[in-house]
């Protein structure tokens, strides 16, 4: 709640594809969009048809940024614009991608209890912040959202 | 490297995820001889998810037009007037369905009552395809004593809409000035109406609730005891975990639950056996058991599970109480499987009275049923079921009516968060798509043409995405003045007024 009350008070940050990104850790992610705009590296989504898509990934945004930074074109994602409301954002890592990070809070254990195809390495990319050691990483997008309800 | 990504293993809502299905993702995009004219009735979520299926699947390769017909002159269905406005994150979603109705193929047509102002079977003739989307109209009752007897016996639904500003909703007859709510069922919106109920005004002022609501909860709000009472076990609870955490934040709030609720279930032999989100929302819930401090200062949401109520009981003023027998599981939990791992199974163990125990009575002043909204059937011509409560289709067509489908809640009931929507939507978008292409019969429809002249004839006013435009601009002004994201209009009339203004 007291991050909401911060988020909403502090002026638009950019604004992409008409989204206005707002996040949970936007102090965070302010920070280093000062420092860090310029440094990018390489990582890849892949779609919920299996094809493997290539995205530049600017160190300190979230993989929900990357995504919508680079036109990655997901159904659904990203719905309540990263302020961890839901779990459309949902992303499968490489179990040694996965064990890198630190482990997720409560809160989006939470969400990610709603997402479908939940995964042992399931994250949210709007909790997730693009950092060095990511270059090459691969994140799935469950394509299972289609037949949830077989 | 990708090999062991698809191999996965699943940890929660195992029950839907039997296989991958080989299929592509997208729909495939053939070229049509002819340019299809699709309508949907609704315009919530599932209404404008599907709009979105289509619109990629579709309009890349034809000139396709997507009607959206909508009861109220303002789209968004329940994002708009369901989701409680202290939860403007989860309304976020808005952006996204304000780009869908703003694609130059959709077309918006609010004020407009399928079923009396225009039937379905005038949309089927004007129309390729009619997707109903207009989610759950009716509620469930206790049919019990005395629920009809009473003052202040109120639905959640219609305390949902008051708080979120639904034309009509302004006149509900909402006492506030007793110290004891008790509420019945233990979904999200029970949770959301408990929080309501005792979060501070301050915090509820900076939202988009209703000035009705507000003045109510600011002025004459004197509930301090909230009692959430489910039918069956602590197993069985309908909320998510994260509404449950938000009320245990809340400082104004204590959140409690009694130990007792875990006498029957051996905690500690079935946590491992349920899948990852009911064991994570036991956990809490158990967890909480143990620790909720007993403090005198704050107001206090209570948990309680095993009870149905039998009667209201009251007097000639109002409500005063509900008299609830107590339950018991009928089921052996050293016996617990692994199978118990999929909601299904878990809400397949019986719950019954426990004779040993004597009834009991709990004292109130205000009683909120919030025991599930119901599906109804707008027109008659539509195959709705009413046992099962739903439209009868398959994969999202309607059976035994050609160009007729279905999503969202009154395809499957009403039941789930908001994502869940996207996946019926895919389903009933892909069904739609093909049948539009195999069919050799399908031919140019006149759409929108025809059913506007019929409105003209019938001299119903309607509101295009353009007027839509003038009352979203004029609300979010309002809202300036009192320091909220929006102010909405309250009655039909005055958004009727602005949006038809030129």
């Amino acid at each position: 709640m007291v991050f909401n009350l911060i988020a909403k008070n502090i002026p638009k940050l950019a604004t992409l594809n008409t989204r206005v990104l707002l996040n949970k850790n936007t102090q965070f992610l302010i920070q280093n969009r000062n420092v860090a705009m310029s440094k990018t590296i390489n990582v890849f989504f892949i779609d919920r048809n299996g094809d493997k898509q290539k995205a530049k990934a600017k160190i300190g945004t979230s993989l929900l940024d990357v995504a919508i930074d680079n036109n990655i074109d997901l159904e659904g994602f990203g719905a309540c614009e990263g302020t961890l409301s839901c779990s459309t954002c949902h992303l499968i890592l490489r179990k040694e991608d996965y064990e890198q990070l630190k482990a997720p809070n409560d809160e989006e254990n939470d969400m990610l209890d709603l997402a479908f195809g939940l995964t042992p390495t399931s994250r949210l990319g709007c909790q997730i912040t693009v950092t060095d050691k990511m270059d090459g990483w691969v994140f799935v997008v469950p394509k299972d959202v289609s037949d949830a309800r077989g | 490297m990708i090999k062991s990504l698809t191999s996965l293993k699943y940890i929660g809502h195992t029950k839907n995820l039997s296989s991958f299905r080989t299929t592509k993702f997208y729909l495939s995009t053939k070229k049509l001889d002819f340019n299809p004219k699709i309508c949907i009735v609704g315009s919530g979520p599932a209404a404008l998810y599907t709009a979105q299926y289509l619109l990629k699947n579709l309009a890349s390769n034809n000139q396709v037009t997507i009607d959206v017909f909508e009861k109220l002159p303002v789209p968004f269905g329940l994002v708009r007037y369901g989701v409680a406005p202290d939860h403007q994150d989860v309304k976020n979603v808005i952006h996204s369905f304000t780009e869908t109705l703003k694609n130059k193929n959709v077309n918006f047509f609010g004020n407009v009552n399928i079923g009396v102002d225009v039937k379905i079977s005038e949309l089927l003739n004007s129309y390729n395809s009619v997707i109903l989307a207009y989610g759950s109209l009716g509620e469930n009752y206790l049919n019990i004593p005395g629920e009809k007897e009473f003052s202040n016996v109120i639905s959640a639904k219609d305390i949902v809409s008051l708080y979120n500003g639904l034309p009509n909703s302004e006149n509900l007859k909402l006492d506030l000035s007793g110290n004891k709510a008790v509420i019945i069922g233990a979904g999200n919106v029970a949770i959301d109406i408990a929080r309501i109920l005792t979060s501070p005004v301050e915090k509820l002022a900076q939202t988009d609730i209703s000035n009705v609501a507000l003045d109510l909860f600011k002025n004459k709000n004197k509930i301090e005891h909230v009692s959430i009472v489910a039918r069956r076990g602590v197993l069985n609870a309908a909320f998510t975990l994260k509404e449950l955490r938000e009320l245990t934040k809340l400082d104004s709030v204590e959140c409690r639950i009694d130990l007792e609720n875990f006498t029957e279930v051996n905690i500690d032999n079935i946590l491992n056996k349920l899948a990852r989100p009911r064991k994570r929302i036991t956990e809490f819930l158990y967890n909480l058991s143990k620790n909720s401090v007993k403090s005198k200062s704050k107001k206090v949401i209570e948990l309680k599970f095993l009870r149905s109520p039998i009667e209201i009981l009251g007097n000639s003023e109002s409500v005063q109480g509900v008299k609830f027998k107590v339950n018991k599981y009928n089921f052996d939990f050293s016996n617990l499987d692994n199978l118990y791992d999929s909601e299904e199974r878990l809400n397949s163990i019986p719950v019954f009275e426990d004779k040993s125990k004597p009834n009991e009575v709990l004292q109130c002043d205000l009683l909120v049923k919030s025991i599930g909204y119901k599906n109804v059937s707008i027109d008659s011509e539509i195959p709705f079921d009413k046992k099962s409560g739903v439209v009868l289709n398959d994969k999202g067509k309607v059976i035994g009516k050609d160009g007729l489908y279905c999503t969202g809640w009154i395809k499957r009931g009403p039941r789930g968060v908001i994502v869940d929507t996207t996946s019926d939507a895919y389903e009933t978008a892909q069904k739609l798509f093909s049948d539009l292409t195999n069919d050799q019969n399908s031919t140019q429809r006149p759409g929108a043409e025809k059913i506007v002249s019929l409105l003209k004839e019938r001299s119903v006013r309607f509101v295009d995405k353009e007027g839509w435009d003038r009352i979203d601009k004029a609300e979010i002004e309002r809202g300036k003045l009192n320091g909220k994201p929006r102010e909405k209009f309250q009655s039909i009339d005055e958004m009727l007024k602005v949006a038809l203004e030129n």
